[in-house]
């Protein structure tokens, strides 16, 4: 279990959970891409809830295994 | 001789010229609000950024809508602050129901950027009033006059220098399109066979020619003298030019098979007539000197051969009829824009001899549109959520900056569901880093305004560089504006990194509320649009179709009043959408995702734009048939009339109930294709006429126009099933 803590970037400290949001931002936006490359997007009912959802557990994920948040 | 050796020593672009104007415009601007003392010159700053644009007639328009929307926002907003001044849900409320008016408006109005300009200005002012607690008039009268300042500043700059105006572009446009009109009309009329698709070409370069004309006219009437001068005539040439389009839609369906009937054998001097009707066009020229004057062409009349018509079954009677009226309104129209063409080299501005009805954008009271009330429920639902997270999110990065961008952005890009607020990302992110650079590394080390001025200069120079293509003139804008919201420059300058990062993070949180937002309440993906579209436009045609004719007789007529206002309110609004859809649906064509379509896919779109206009000149002329005095009622309700229309209606609204769900096509395109070669969808038994079934002309007329119709539908039908409209239908995420 990682401890959470500010990160700094070249001296400015910046909140764990900032990195987490961005990084599930980016993981997210690349799964959206490949699930529409491959035609699964097609099952879903609504898209935008399912990048929002998609989102939010990524950001967990990378927040509580990798960064600490 | 001046004007060359400037060109000479100056080779430059025309998007470097407009940059240079901007930079220019933008450093006197800043210039004389900090020399007068002035609070937030940036305001001054967002008028040039926002009113120049490629034409100086085009820029003049966008600054008096610009100037005129601030006075009537500083208005509203002033009295929503008086009515509700401690009350916040009845301020928000009605600060909502003003900008959701004025996003309706915009979307039917010549004048939209005046109702951008008023919604978005007004909540500026009245959150700028409400948050910082000073004085709203104050806050105004600032706003007004900083607005005033830019756009006098880039009138004067663009006059100036290099003032680009659109009478070349206008004169350019009127032989692209003259030139168009003239080779359909030698390809319509000679009876040789076109190769494939060299019609719909010409068609679709007509249509595109006609509406660039129309939008040319209204910016050379702003800049250009000799435009101005006969304004009412190059109207009317404009109203002209769109009339013989129209006509020449309605002779294209008709002769586009010309193997099928051969037109030649019943008209006895169509060559003469189509040699005449050329020469007429060519002589329409509203940009030849005036000495090339050769008086009016001598217009024979069409005529028929009765023995070969009489000789013909009802259906080719029907045909040769329609042709010949459709030929000779296209006469009539050509005359009419010689007489204007005229009025326009002779200069004579009292008025021209034209039999043609106008064809205006006027505002007509109609039932209200849709589509326009999704745009309003989007802009409402931002609105809202930007103000309540404003209220209950402590620390909310923007403040109320956020809720004054949310508001603009949402307003701005109401009318265009269709662009993703992805595309704002790129200028966002660009702009703020390029201002944060030149805010905390640069600007601090400048004393005086020469220093300023020449950092202004060179980066409004870039980002208006940066984004020049046509396409790109949003991405300028919003780039210039958070440029100048950056470096906030004011007299007494101070520096905050936070500001930076607060207003970085505030645009983060705007565009992923607007993204949002985008699917409220409908799926903003433009191949979804298109297909509401086509369906709310085969929607018009149905009830085109199916409208009852209004009763003649003066007592019946009186009775039903009621009710035929409530049918003049639908008609009015069903027309107005078949006049406009097709222009929406090829602008829409442009934006459809290329990896969705095929090159089959790409032409069929462009397809479909051109024939739905005309099948809804087809309709049009159809109930103007019916409404006409030469038909009874007892004609015009006809039972074979009546199966043909129900008919059609009802294939109409089979291809509206394709067009939308997917899932009722067959397996694949080519099933479908089978379908229809096995079993049109469009059924020609309300076609079988007998000859004593038709006795009149008029009645005549009404077959032929029926026949046309169902034409039109085909070719319409036909360009559809090119779509795969199941792929389209499936979720997707971009």
């Amino acid at each position: 279990m990682l401890i959470a803590h500010e990160i700094s970037l070249g001296g400015v400290y910046v909140p764990p959970l900032l990195i987490a949001s961005i990084a599930g931002l980016i993981a997210t936006l690349y799964s959206a891409r490949l699930m529409d490359r491959y035609r699964i997007s097609r099952h879903f009912i609504s898209p935008p809830l399912v990048l929002l959802c998609m989102c939010v557990i990524y950001t967990l994920v990378i927040g509580e295994l990798l960064i600490g948040i | 001789m001046t004007g060359m050796a400037i060109r000479l020593i100056f080779p430059l672009a025309n998007t470097t010229k407009e940059s240079l104007k901007t930079a220019l415009a933008m450093v006197v601007a800043y210039g004389v609000a900090l020399g007068l003392g002035w609070g937030d010159p940036a305001w001054a700053g967002f008028a040039v950024a926002f009113v120049s644009l490629n034409s100086l007639g085009s820029s003049l328009n966008k600054a008096a809508m610009r100037m005129v929307g601030t006075l009537l926002a500083g208005l509203i907003a002033l009295a929503i602050i008086a009515l509700f001044p401690q009350q916040r849900w009845l301020f928000m409320l009605a600060l909502s129901a003003w900008i959701t008016f004025c996003t309706y408006m915009q979307l039917d109005s010549r004048f939209a950027y005046f109702w951008v300009v008023a919604g978005f200005v007004s909540v500026i002012i009245c959150v700028s009033a409400a948050s910082a607690s000073t004085d709203p008039f104050q806050v105004a009268m600032l706003r007004a006059q900083q607005t005033g300042l830019g756009v006098l500043v880039y009138s004067v700059v663009a006059l100036l220098l290099w003032p680009h105006t659109s009478g070349s572009d206008l004169k350019i446009q009127c032989g692209v399109l003259r030139n168009t009109q003239l080779a359909l009309v030698q390809a319509l009329l000679s009876g040789q066979k076109l190769p494939q698709g060299e019609l719909q070409k010409l068609l679709r370069q007509l249509y595109g020619a006609q509406s660039k004309l129309e939008a040319l006219v209204d910016s050379a009437v702003s800049d250009t003298y000799s435009v101005r001068a006969l304004r009412a005539q190059w109207q009317r040439f404009a109203s002209d030019s769109a009339s013989l389009t129209r006509t020449l839609l309605q002779i294209s369906n008709e002769l586009k098979e010309a193997s099928n009937l051969p037109v030649r054998e019943y008209f006895s001097n169509l060559k003469e007539f189509s040699q005449s009707l050329t020469i007429c066009l060519k002589r329409a020229d509203p940009t030849a000197p005036n000495g090339s004057d050769v008086g009016p062409p001598d217009l024979p009349s069409l005529q028929t051969k009765p023995a070969t018509l009489r000789q013909s079954g009802p259906l080719e009677a029907a045909r040769i009829e329609l042709i010949h009226d459709v030929l000779t309104d296209l006469q009539s129209c050509a005359l009419s824009m010689w007489h204007t063409t005229r009025a326009i080299r002779t200069r004579n501005d009292s008025g021209t001899v034209s039999s043609h009805p106008r064809i205006t954008a006027q505002p007509q009271f109609t039932m209200p549109d849709p589509q326009q009330f999704t745009a309003m429920s989007r802009v409402f639902f931002t609105v809202w959520t930007a103000y309540l997270l404003f209220i209950y999110v402590p620390g909310l990065p923007g403040g109320a900056s956020f809720l004054t961008t949310a508001a603009s952005l949402a307003i701005v890009l109401a009318p265009v569901p269709f662009i993703s607020p992805w595309r704002l990302v790129s200028p966002v992110l660009i702009s703020i880093g390029f201002a944060t650079i030149l805010y905390l590394l640069v600007l601090p080390h400048l004393a005086s305004f020469w220093g300023l001025g020449t950092i202004l200069f060179l980066a409004t120079f870039f980002i208006c560089q940066l984004f020049s293509k046509p396409d790109n003139s949003q991405g300028k804008s919003i780039g210039l504006a958070l440029f100048l919201i950056v470096i906030d420059i004011q007299n007494i300058q101070t520096y905050s990194f936070l500001s930076v990062v607060d207003l970085a993070l505030s645009m983060v949180l705007v565009l992923t509320l607007l993204l949002l937002a985008a699917y409220f309440p409908a799926s903003p993906r433009p191949e979804r649009i298109f297909s509401r579209l086509l369906q709310q436009y085969l929607k018009s045609c149905e009830a085109l179709l199916r409208q009852p004719q209004a009763p003649s007789s003066g007592r019946k007529k009186m009775l039903a009043a009621p009710s035929l206002f409530l049918i003049n309110w639908r008609t009015r609004y069903h027309r107005k959408m078949l006049e406009i859809v097709p222009a929406k649906l090829v602008l829409l064509a442009k934006f459809i995702n290329p990896n969705l379509l095929t090159s089959i896919e790409k032409s069929a779109l462009r397809e479909v734009a051109v024939n739905a206009k005309v099948l809804g000149v087809c309709i049009d002329k159809l109930i103007g048939a019916k409404e006409s005095s030469a038909l009874s009622a007892k004609e015009a309700q006809a039972p074979i009339y009546q199966a043909w229309r129900d008919a059609i209606v009802a294939d109409i609204s089979t291809l509206a109930q394709r067009c939308f769900t997917g899932d009722t096509f067959p397996a694949s395109n080519n099933a479908w294709r089978a379908m229809l070669k096995e079993k049109p969808i469009f059924s020609e038994s309300g076609l079988k006429w007998s000859v004593a079934q038709c006795k009149s002309e008029p009645q005549l007329r009404l077959l032929g126009l029926a026949h046309s119709t169902n034409r039109s539908f085909t070719a319409l039908t036909t360009a559809t099933s090119h779509i795969n409209w199941k792929k389209w239908m499936e979720t997707r995420f971009y």
